[in-house]
């Protein structure tokens, strides 16, 4: 397991590098520079600001420059904030995402395995089509406006939620972390049912509920183990989808997270921020996805050669 | 073994799930009404009307209009086209490359396995939306390649879960035993594993198509989708989110219509899933 | 399982409901609450460049006159007083005896001078340096043509006495100066964190920032709140009632809708419009309309066929429907545009006309098919409207687009960009039709007419017309402002007949006040200085 994981790790370092080198390059790509603005600038002030930022070096060079400055952490001024470094930016937007995303996943995880074991287990019931029916409405409807229909229903006419904002856990962090968590419940409400039944038709479960088991110990300890397998696997994707999609949350509530920063510096062609939130979310995700690969092995020893 | 009556078996089941056939019988009505919508669509999608504005429904217009005086169920039925494409060829490109990868990573394992898996992690890591304004910069705004790239983000995916599907199947009895008896890798995958993981995939498939729906909505909106005048019903619902409380039916409509295919794909993937896997049915 | 519930739900609206709105809140505290917009891009008036940065800047930061609130001719700020000679040239400006900087140093003139001084500084990469090229030797300075910068026309002839030399007699110099670029910064404290032209230098960091307005910075949280407080040395700090301000960066403009309905915000930066038009309907109390110095227009690039042709520019021009547009689809009070520089601007109206008139239109674009050989409408090329994203840019090229495919029969694309996109496909010519703004830096036309001269940045048509720039730089070069403005008058006819921009309208400031805000007068450059600004509940 230790060898797996330090393998992972190691594996992990030339992955960060490819992403951060092909992005350092097609982002250039893109027309439009960091500093075109409406008001045009006189090419000799354009050349001025280039060169304040090296951006009238050799591309090599520049590209050394960058990756070496990455290794002990330094992740360049921003283009479109001056005064501002990227990991400045960074370390105050990313704790909050991460403190949004989480709730979310808490959310998803508690609501999505509970409602679809459920449903798993009393199949074709009611209680099998109503919470079903829940998540589907909740893949369907999108947080751009799943997130305003609660901000209006709360927020304006009941009044007892806060509008806007990111201060308070029982205040304005909830609406946020509902709209985001609430179509990731609904995914994983309908992969751990499906898993499940996969699993519950089974033949060793037709052998423990023979032998006499008790439904709650076959759901627990041997069903859901497989059953569940999807939903772990999928973790990693809910991660990734939850801290991409906290971009179109966090502009709905005004919450200063990563999301926004990241969606704005690919449309300010800030080439350091995009450089550096990619880093930090690809770590991340490379991360979360190693954990959620981890948990598939826990779960299924067998696999172990996969790893 | 004789797979075709295996397979007649599946058919069975499938046209016994009312459900699903009341699903499925759906989806092929709009995708008639969406292939038929410049012929039965009352008005052209991009003719306005300004001086009647946003208006509720009446006569003249059995859904209302939008703010520039555009009738909305003419809209939606060209909307369709757009969602249904989009919904099912994204969903397909995702679907052959992700189960293929997915399935090669799986089987293989040791060393395929782990440079294969490391691709897909550096291509989660890519920024997508400076990728999408690439590809939309070199190639021009072509409504296929739009769906190429959104299929090519949703692969990831597919290919991880496919991946631990497979994982978890390669090491039943069934699968040793046929490796023994010396079946190619090729047989193996069309013959035993495949068959076996088409229940999470139908899942999967079904849950994929809003993603890949709305996504296509998000880009619009960002402006890297399609070009106005044309809409999906992603950007209908979108535009109507914000009218949502001053013309309450360009939300509502769009809304409905889009949840309610969403509903019936499901019931029909359900109902595939079922069928294909007998050991998750009734019997 | 219901107890636990309905304890959770009792425990949040316990803990919420009870609390007191911000906009309550601030009438006591006097501290008034205002939806700005976007992230600044930073807070130094030599660097940025956008109308959220004005904003914040105009509370800390004052020039050496300052926007009269009632409109009109700039208020005395950090001079108290000027004398102008005979030819115009010359400015001297006598520096307020009590001015000061927050941190209690004395306001000199020579502060002025060195200000103008890093503006220029090439290096500093500044984008507005434009401002002050009506300077002596400003331009040469900042093209790096001259190094030494006493050869600039500024000078500090005694500790409170400020002289400045023009190059020409410059009737709006004055109204110049209250935009940002020409502000003062101080300079110990900027050179304490950096060189003259660093553009990294913290010294705008709360804690760091010095100037000399009636606030001062006091927190900065990245992207969610900034909020400057009271700054008891500014010389008019009597005339100041507010306690605090809170800027809220909020970019999406139904979020900050939703804010100020919720009591958070006493200001927004602006209406979403769909909501325009039903609020004009009902008569909702909050809603502001202003007029705006600024016109939206699009942009023909008169080197592509057939827009090098006047005809059909002038075709496309008459086959708008400007009041229809501004009526049905922005429905926000913008006013139909018959010319390019707004009329009104500063006492000036020009004379040029624009008609609705589908039949001329047809008319002159067959004529123009006729001159350049093309046989029939068909055969007209496809004409593409580039527009970067935008609700509002959407449906103004959509209607558009009908316009010209119902009244002129041809056909119309519409080409939807991002930002970056956009701007670099203007910048590179590579575009046919494309939407624009143009807001006014400075309460007269020129700072409109300007740049449609021969080669100016901000042109991006191509266009040039020798006449045009002749009667231009003659209006800059005259001091007699009624001959100004017929100069300017004659140049902006052959702008209306040539129309390598086609007017669409003029802009509105709409955007929503809280009845508790006091001495908020609409004001054309949308520059509110917050010493006339309270709190006070009827």
């Amino acid at each position: 397991m230790l060898n797996v994981l330090i393998r992972r790790i190691l594996i992990a370092i030339p992955v960060l590098i490819v992403v951060a080198s092909l992005t350092f390059f097609f982002i250039r790509l893109a027309p439009g520079g960091p500093f075109d603005a409406d008001k045009v600038v006189s090419p000799q002030v354009m050349k001025n600001l280039n060169a304040a930022y090296n951006l009238d070096a050799p591309l090599h060079e520049q590209y050394f420059d960058y990756m070496s400055g990455v290794v002990v952490g330094d992740f360049g001024p921003s283009f479109r904030y001056p005064g501002r470094s990227v990991s400045e930016m960074i370390y105050t937007g990313l704790p909050i995402t991460f403190e949004l995303a989480f709730y979310a996943l808490m959310i998803a995880v508690a609501l999505g395995i509970f409602s679809g074991v459920l449903a798993a287990l009393k199949r074709n019931t009611f209680l099998d089509y109503f919470p079903m029916a829940i998540a589907m409405l909740g893949i369907c409807v999108p947080t751009f406006l799943m997130g305003p229909i609660l901000v209006l229903v709360f927020g304006i006419n009941l009044e007892v939620l806060p509008v806007s904002g990111w201060d308070t856990l029982s205040g304005d962090k909830l609406l946020p972390s509902i709209t985001l968590g609430f179509a990731y419940a609904a995914y994983i409400a309908r992969l751990s049912r499906g898993g499940m039944l996969e699993v519950l038709g089974q033949d060793f479960i037709r052998t423990a509920r023979a032998k006499g088991l008790s439904e709650f110990s076959i759901v627990t300890r041997h069903a859901m183990q497989g059953g569940l397998l999807p939903v772990v696997s999928f973790m990693g994707p809910a991660i990734a989808g939850l801290l991409g999609g906290s971009f179109v949350v966090e502009t709905i509530f005004q919450i200063p997270g990563l999301g926004r920063f990241y969606v704005e510096a690919a449309f300010n062609r800030d080439y350091t921020m995009i450089l550096g939130t990619t880093i930090f979310f690809s770590a991340m995700i490379i991360f979360f996805n190693l954990l959620s690969d981890l948990a598939v092995l826990l779960l299924n020893p067998r696999a172990r050669e996969n790893l | 073994m004789n797979n075709s009556s295996l397979w007649q078996d599946a058919v069975r089941r499938l046209i016994q799930n009312r459900a699903a056939m009341i699903g499925g019988i759906t989806i092929l009505l709009l995708i008639i009404l969406a292939v038929f919508a410049p012929w039965i669509a009352p008005y052209s999608y991009s003719y306005q009307n300004l001086d009647i504005g946003a208006s509720p429904p009446s006569a003249e217009h059995l859904l209302g209009t939008d703010v520039l005086g555009r009738d909305l169920l003419s809209r939606l039925l060209y909307g369709a086209r757009i969602s249904l494409l989009v919904g099912f060829v994204a969903t397909g490109v995702a679907l052959v490359i992700g189960v293929s990868w997915g399935i090669i990573a799986g089987y293989f394992g040791g060393r395929v396995d782990s440079i294969m898996m490391r691709i897909v992690d550096v291509l989660y890591g890519l920024p997508f939306i400076i990728f999408i304004i690439l590809l939309m910069v070199i190639f021009g705004r072509n409504i296929w390649l739009l769906f190429a790239a959104i299929g090519a983000v949703e692969w990831l995916t597919m290919a991880r879960i496919v991946r631990a599907q497979v994982i978890g199947l390669k090491n039943q009895e069934f699968v040793q035993a046929a490796q023994v008896m010396g079946v190619s890798n090729f047989s193996m995958f069309r013959r035993h594993i495949l068959p076996n993981i088409l229940g999470p995939i139908a899942v999967y498939a079904t849950l994929t198509i809003p993603q890949v729906m709305l996504l296509e909505a998000f880009l619009s909106f960002l402006g890297l989708g399609i070009q106005p005048p044309m809409s999906s019903w992603g950007t209908l619902i979108r535009y109507g989110v914000e009218s949502m409380e001053e013309h309450y039916w360009l939300l509502i409509y769009p809304g409905l219509t889009f949840t309610i295919t969403l509903f019936a794909l499901n019931f029909f993937g359900d109902g595939l899933r079922d069928a294909l896997d007998p050991k998750t049915s009734d019997n | 399982m219901k107890k636990i519930t309905s304890i959770f739900l009792v425990a949040i609206l316990y803990g919420c409901g009870s609390s007191v709105s911000p906009v309550d809140q601030g009438l006591i505290d006097q501290v008034m609450h205002i939806g700005n917009g976007s992230e600044p891009q930073g807070l130094d008036p030599h660097i940025v460049t956008g109308v959220p940065e004005h904003h914040l800047l105009i509370t800390m930061c004052e020039g050496l006159t300052i926007s009269n609130p009632e409109g009109g001719a700039n208020l005395p700020g950090m001079a108290e007083s000027w004398e102008i000679s005979e030819d115009g040239k010359t400015y001297i400006f006598n520096i307020r005896k009590d001015a000061k900087w927050s941190n209690g140093d004395d306001f000199l003139a020579e502060d002025m001078v060195w200000s103008w001084m890093r503006v220029l500084t090439p290096s500093l990469g500044s984008q507005y340096p434009d401002m002050l090229y009506y300077v002596v030797g400003a331009e040469e300075f900042n093209t790096g043509v001259i190094t030494d910068f006493s050869k600039v026309g500024v000078k500090a002839i005694d500790a409170k006495t400020l002289e400045v030399k023009l190059n020409n007699p410059t009737p709006f110099f004055l109204g110049l100066l209250s935009h940002y670029s020409t502000w003062p910064v101080h300079k110990e404290t900027v050179l304490e964190f950096g060189e003259i032209d660093d553009r990294q230098g913290l010294w705008t960091r709360p804690g760091n920032f010095v100037c000399n307005g009636p606030m001062n910075l006091k927190s900065w949280e990245l992207n969610k709140k900034i909020i400057v407080e009271k700054n008891p040395l500014y010389w008019d700090a009597d005339q100041v009632k507010l306690n605090q301000m809170h800027f809220y960066p909020v970019s999406d403009i139904n979020t900050e809708e939703r804010m100020f309905r919720a009591g958070q915000l006493h200001l927004t930066s602006t209406v979403p419009s769909q909501k325009c038009g039903v609020w004009r309907e009902e008569g909702n109390p909050n809603l502001r309309i202003d007029p705006y110095m600024g016109t939206y227009y699009y942009r023909a690039n008169v080197n592509v066929e057939p827009l090098n042709n006047a005809k059909v520019r002038k075709a496309l021009t008459y086959s708008i429907d400007r009041e229809k547009l501004t009526e049905k689809v922005t429905q926000c009070g913008q006013i139909p545009a018959y010319s390019f520089t707004p009329p009104g601007a500063a006492g000036y109206n020009p004379d040029t006309e624009i008609p609705y008139d589908p039949e001329l239109a047809r008319q002159l674009l067959s004529e123009a098919l006729e001159e350049e050989g093309i046989s029939g409408i068909e055969d007209f090329p496809v004409l593409q409207i580039l527009y970067n994203t935008s609700e509002d840019h959407r449906k103004i090229a959509l209607t558009i687009q009908q316009m010209w495919q119902q009244n002129l029969g041809i056909n119309v694309e519409l080409e939807n960009m991002d930002w970056k996109v956009y701007l670099s496909r203007q910048n590179s010519m590579d575009y046919q039709i494309s939407r624009a703004g143009w807001i006014g830096d400075y309460e007269d036309p020129n700072t409109f007419l300007d740049i449609m001269r021969t080669g100016r940045g901000n042109n991006r048509t191509g266009w040039s017309n020798q006449e045009f720039d002749e009667l231009v730089g003659k209006a800059n070069a005259t001091a007699d402002q009624e001959e100004r403005y017929r100069l300017l008058g004659e140049a902006e006819k052959i702008l209306i007949d040539e129309l390598p921009i086609i007017p669409v309208y003029t802009y509105v400031r709409s955007y929503q006040l809280s009845p508790d805000v006091k001495g908020y007068s609409p004001n054309y450059l949308d520059h509110h200085h917050p010493k006339t600004l309270y709190l006070e509940r009827d």
